[in-house]
């Protein structure tokens, strides 16, 4: 069975290299280009098994989305968020709506994989 | 405390000429003595002071404790006189046998000092094979921090994994080798491998600056 996972970024290159990197294993990637955006995916494919998602990005950023969705009832999907940003002030509100990880730029294509097999197959058993 | 391979150990005294302490388990007379020569387990020492009373607690087969102390650690030996000292013989010297591991007690050298968010101490974990994973650091000291990593379900981070500190903080950037020495949970603890040059604490500059602005962060959040 196809898997989706979803990238949210303002960057069609990172997209396109999550994209890369994902689609060569069983799962199928759709995109968003900001936060907004994104929360209008999660809400049309409740089948989603993993969003990845940029911190900094214009309007909605990463953290508001992720913020905004558990305060709609919680993540119903894990969220990675996968950005250059370390401050530790975004992490702590990340953390604190269910982010289940913090995936600094730049990254190699193997390393996301087995990232992301790993919460997959977390979410899934 | 630990414990370390004795014949080193030795060999580094004599190489320094270290004067030591020497305390008989027998008698409450110590007395100096400078580390002259080292083989394998015996140790040639020169008694700096040698009075009668001292040189009568150094019998044959008589029991000595030796500590050698820094300002940083104190390393004790156990040692046994197997060549009594001659005081008619200038220098006077003494051998012992050392037949235990030496013990070393290192002083607190690196105080934690809790990290504030509004530090705003950034810390990337990279791995050897250069994944990158963002930590919130709970304390930081001139040797080592601890912290939470987010990604700990699904990162490949052991006990004992060599891995890369990125600290960014008030302006200061620097990397820094580590080593993960304790796990719990989502928590980790990490050694800064440049922070130490033989046991012995010399943190780069930007650690130091790191700590400064962590203190003084901490200190304005508790209001002192």
């Amino acid at each position: 069975m196809v898997r989706k996972i979803l990238i949210v970024d303002d960057s069609a290159m990172v997209r396109r290299n999550v994209r890369q990197a994902l689609e060569p294993t069983d799962f199928t990637v759709m995109e968003a280009h900001d936060g907004a955006d994104g929360l209008a995916k999660i809400d049309a494919h409740p089948d989603l098994v993993l969003v990845i998602c940029d911190v900094n990005m214009p309007g909605m950023n990463g953290v508001e989305m992720v913020e905004a969705l558990h305060a709609a009832g919680g993540l119903s999907v894990p969220v990675v968020m996968l950005t250059t940003d370390g401050r530790p002030a975004l992490m702590v509100r990340a953390k604190a709506a269910g982010v289940k990880g913090w995936i600094v730029k730049p990254f190699k294509p193997a390393m996301l994989r087995a990232a992301v097999q790993r919460i997959v197959g977390a979410a899934g058993s | 405390m630990s414990t370390d391979s004795h014949v080193a150990v030795l060999k580094d005294l004599c190489r320094e000429r270290c004067v030591l302490t020497a305390i008989p388990l027998s008698s409450p007379h110590p007395a100096a003595v400078r580390a002259v020569e080292a083989s394998l387990d015996t140790l040639l020492v020169e008694v700096l002071d040698p009075r009668p009373s001292s040189l009568r607690a150094m019998g044959a087969l008589s029991c000595h404790t030796l500590v050698y102390i820094t300002s940083k650690s104190a390393l004790i030996l156990l040692g046994r006189v197997i060549g009594e000292p001659n005081a008619k013989r200038l220098p006077v010297r003494t051998t012992y046998t050392i037949d235990s591991a030496v013990m070393r007690a290192q002083a607190r050298q690196a105080y934690r000092v809790p990290v504030e968010v509004s530090a705003g101490l950034e810390a990337v974990i990279r791995t050897e094979d250069d994944s990158r994973y963002g930590m919130i650091v709970h304390n930081i000291s001139l040797g080592g921090l601890a912290g939470e990593v987010i990604s700990a379900q699904h990162a490949e981070l052991s006990i004992k994994d060599r891995i890369q500190v990125a600290l960014r903080c008030g302006g200061l950037h620097i990397l820094v080798d580590g080593e993960i020495r304790r796990k719990e949970g989502d928590i980790f603890g990490v050694l800064f491998r440049d922070s130490w040059r033989r046991g012995e604490l010399e943190p780069p500059s930007e650690i130091r600056e790191i700590v400064r602005i962590a203190e003084t962060a901490w200190i304005r959040a508790k209001g002192v």
